[in-house]
């Protein structure tokens, strides 16, 4: 473990906000059943949380260890291992798929000349840097970064309000509960269940007194930004465009009079996915350094952030594949790595731990 | 292409340049040699297949098809 890196509580609730509204605010699978999208968000949310709570459980009873650490603990030199590998391609692959909406987005909404490779290039950059200072630094500018987050999210909710049109919401559950399960279960796994790479950054934080109450209400509060976001597109656009577009956003900020608010959509999804990708890839050259048992993560760095614009070009060829496997595929893809194996290390935990009361 | 080919190297070069203090102050020097190289080598590489339209078939189509095949999707 890395010892000599600590964060702060208030830190880690930013981190998290900025995770979690990551790429999510400009891909959203509840767009999917159209009106009843915010009943289906309401629903991923309060999932969400019930696995976030897995989460910090898992780490409040392995305390210091990060997830590479817990693995080998509880699974042994072997199994623990070749599951810690299987995390590892996991991070990479998850900022890879980040980069490549960031780039998609890019692309798609204000670079249309640009070639995808090298927007993607420069925000790789700017990762690389990020990890190489290390995760206080990033730390420190998350804190200071996510409030403009958060403004510019309520200056567009605002500037919105005369497009809203209620009847938009109606009729609710026209085709029946069953898409709207399936949907928030699209909704847990992204992106309330890529949380588990906070497995890594828990043992940074200065204290566990308050990781639960920390971590659950900066999630509670982000799945309620995103709920509100949600309910924007929604009530601004109306449910048939919302299903026919690529990213809501862009266009629902279109419909502000006389003001040209695009950009921020841009700089949201910088400021989000700029931390989401630092975060993953931080995970990734951790669980490297713990497997390798070495103590030097830093240097990892770039040669992460070069291998991760590669892969992030390489694994699709165009948006609309991009968009079918994140909402199609990625849910039962993850479903290992988010849901099964976390609660198993969370039952042995338990098991364990009421072991070593007993004795 | 080649001077796509070219740019991939210099950016790989300049990696390499970077980190070259770090590496060698590194304390278990040939874990984190072996592993960065492995890491900056199938970089390049995969940068290399992409630019010459010789890359091999996503991942993400082999994820698809195992799962269609135990799940059906």
């Amino acid at each position: 473990m890395i010892k000599n890196v600590k964060i702060s509580n208030y830190q880690l609730g930013m981190l998290i906000m900025g995770f979690l509204f990551g790429s999510s605010a400009v891909m959203n699978p509840t767009i999917q059943v159209a009106q009843d999208a915010w009943l289906a968000y309401i629903f991923g949310l309060v999932q969400g949380l019930a696995l976030i709570w897995i989460y910090v459980k898992l780490s409040l009873l392995n305390q210091g260890q990060s997830l590479i650490e817990i693995l080998k603990t509880h699974f042994g030199k072997y199994l623990g291992t070749m599951v810690s590998l299987l995390y590892i391609w996991y991070f990479v692959h998850l900022a890879a798929l980040v980069l490549r909406n960031y780039g998609e987005h890019m692309t798609v909404t204000v670079f249309f000349d640009t070639p995808e490779v090298f927007t993607m290039g420069c925000f790789a950059l700017l990762v690389g840097y990020c990890l190489r200072s290390g995760l206080e630094v990033t730390a420190r500018a998350a804190e200071m970064l996510m409030p403009y987050l958060f403004l510019f999210v309520l200056a567009i909710f605002l500037l919105l309000a005369r497009e809203y049109d209620m009847q938009n919401i109606f009729p609710i559950l026209e085709n029946g509960l069953a898409p709207v399960i399936k949907v928030s279960y699209s909704l847990l796994t992204f992106p309330f269940g890529e949380m588990v790479a906070f497995l890594m950054i828990f043992p940074a934080l200065s204290s566990y007194k308050s990781l639960k109450k920390v971590t659950l209400l900066s999630s509670l509060l982000m799945g309620l930004i995103l709920l509100g976001i949600t309910l924007r597109d929604l009530l601004s656009l109306g449910p048939d465009l919302l299903v026919r577009l690529v990213f809501p956003p862009s266009l629902s900020t279109e419909l502000i009079p006389e003001l040209q608010l695009e950009p921020l959509i841009s700089v949201n999804l910088l400021l989000g996915g700029w931390i989401k990708i630092t975060i993953c890839l931080y995970a990734a050259a951790l669980g490297i350094v713990q497997l390798l048992n070495i103590n030097e993560y830093k240097v990892l760095s770039f040669p992460l952030c070069f291998l991760c614009v590669a892969l992030a070009i390489w694994l699709y060829d165009d948006v609309f594949q991009m968009l079918d496997w994140a909402f199609k595929i990625y849910p039962f893809y993850v479903l290992p790595m988010q849901i099964i194996i976390p609660i198993l290390l969370l039952v042995i935990s338990i098991v364990k731990n009421l072991r070593a009361d007993k004795a | 292409m080649i001077t796509k080919l070219i740019i991939l190297l210099v950016i790989a070069m300049i990696i390499v340049l970077l980190d070259f203090p770090q590496l060698l102050q590194a304390k278990s020097n040939k874990k984190i040699i072996i592993f960065y190289s492995i890491l900056l080598i199938s970089g390049f590489v995969l940068g290399t297949l992409l630019i010459l339209d010789r890359a091999p078939q996503s991942p993400v189509i082999y994820i698809n098809r195992v799962l269609n095949f135990f799940l059906g999707i």
